[in-house]
């Protein structure tokens, strides 16, 4: 049976936000502080324009993307470095094996709570986000190495292939559709965890912070504002990363 | 130069698939004979290194090789010259190589990918990287699968040619016209 693709159409999201502000107006008719309980979808976009027209909110921007992109990044690349090491040595798997499964299976609130006693509050969403980051790209890439073509690397031995070209040729283009699907979930993961982490830390300056500051003050719109923030930044990130893989497999010809 | 086995033996799991084999290999053309399954695959993998032997010994160790394997084993997201370039490197000689691909029927074939060839394209190709490395002996392993006639004639015509100063070991199990100064080892 053929799959019918899942895409995410115009007019599905219309009747969604038809939906939202049907029920912010209503909750707005039946109590006097209804707008409290939920801003309409206009009110949040009014409040996201007016935010971006602030210095403030470009350096909250700044400093929680600088964190949480910058613990996927490192995570990244100590994930893909420790996956080549186990997929060279069984021993490095084995030792690495229970730390991947505790990661994976302990709540993200509990290591946020942890690494406040160890960490400044300034960088727990860098370390919360490379924690988020870590086991997806660590075992999706350990897995497209061991995955790879022995028969092409047997290739590449006998016509003295240097392993520059080995890892261009053969591993890459292997290893980066593994790579493509790890990132793909974990950039959403790391935004949402590393948020969480600075809202729950009160990062100082962050968007996490001024999430936590509109929840005090009942300010709904500017909590739909920083929420739709989040989510955009997300999409954005992962657009742009995902888009720079693809360029990268394409000219290796994965 | 001459490639000298001597007493090789392999065994998988207490069953011997190579037992005291003993051939010396001038440079020219080798055909391994044997059925299918005797252990002409076997032999050739012993002497590119893939496998360790049992018992017995290869010279000289020093002997650079090539191989068309029995698989094709091309990258198929890159076309010809791709990869023609990933495994000759250096060595890769644009001129050499299209008229190369050009006596094997594989002139026009431009950037497309090698997963879009079809078997006999890929085997060609196969054959094409391995005749254009620089060796002293080649292995090939049953070269002249999936194609047609003329394109095996024109495969042939250009291992002869290797073979001129190379050491070329021919595992086929099809009837092929060989010259009569072609060496043979049964297996």
């Amino acid at each position: 049976m053929k799959r019918r693709e899942q895409k995410i159409r115009a007019w599905a999201v219309v009747f969604w936000l038809f939906v939202w502000q049907a029920a912010a107006m209503l909750l707005r008719a039946l109590y006097p502080h209804g707008a409290l309980l939920l801003a309409s979808p206009l009110s949040s976009l009014a409040k996201l324009i007016s935010l971006a027209a602030t210095k403030k909110f470009w350096q909250s921007v700044g400093m929680s993307a600088t964190h949480i992109f910058g613990g996927f990044l490192l995570s990244c690349a100590l994930a893909v470095m420790l996956a080549a090491r186990s997929a060279r040595f069984r021993r490095a798997e084995e030792l690495l094996a229970p730390l991947v499964a505790v990661v994976k299976a302990v709540p993200v609130a509990s290591f946020i709570i942890l690494a406040l006693v160890w960490l400044p509050s300034r960088g727990l969403a860098f370390f919360i986000s490379a924690l988020m980051v870590f086991p997806a790209v660590y075992l999706n890439v350990l897995e497209g190495i061991k995955r790879t073509d022995a028969s092409l690397l047997e290739m590449a031995r006998v016509f003295h292939v240097p392993f520059s070209r080995t890892l261009r040729g053969i591993y890459l283009p292997q290893v980066l559709p593994y790579f493509r699907a790890a990132v793909s979930v974990a950039l959403g993961l790391c935004w949402k965890a590393g948020t969480a982490a600075e809202v729950i830390a009160l990062s100082g300056g962050t968007i996490g912070e001024r999430l936590y500051t509109a929840k005090v003050y009942f300010e709904t719109p500017d909590l739909f504002a920083w929420t739709a923030v989040i989510v955009l930044l997300s999409a954005g990130f992962e657009k742009l990363f995902l888009l720079a893989v693809d360029k990268m497999a394409e000219r290796m010809g994965a | 130069m001459e490639l000298c086995v001597r007493n090789l033996s392999k065994s998988y799991d207490g069953r011997a698939v190579l037992e005291n084999v003993s051939f010396t290999a001038p440079v020219g053309l080798t055909r391994i004979a044997g059925n299918s399954g005797i252990g002409k695959t076997t032999l050739l993998r012993i002497l590119l290194g893939l496998e360790r032997a049992d018992g017995g010994e290869v010279a000289p160790k020093n002997l650079r090789w090539a191989a068309v394997f029995q698989e094709n084993r091309l990258i198929e997201g890159l076309d010809a010259a791709g990869n023609l370039r990933f495994a000759l490197g250096e060595a890769y000689d644009a001129s050499r190589a299209k008229a190369l691909l050009g006596a094997l029927g594989l002139g026009d074939v431009g950037e497309k990918k090698a997963r879009d060839y079809s078997g006999g394209m890929k085997r060609r190709l196969a054959l094409a990287r391995a005749l254009l490395a620089p060796c002293d002996a080649l292995t090939l392993d049953e070269p002249f699968t999936g194609l047609d006639r003329a394109s095996r004639d024109a495969a042939l015509r250009v291992v002869l040619r290797a073979a001129e100063e190379k050491i070329v070991l021919l595992a086929a199990h099809e009837t092929l016209a060989l010259p009569t100064h072609c060496g043979e080892v049964k297996l």
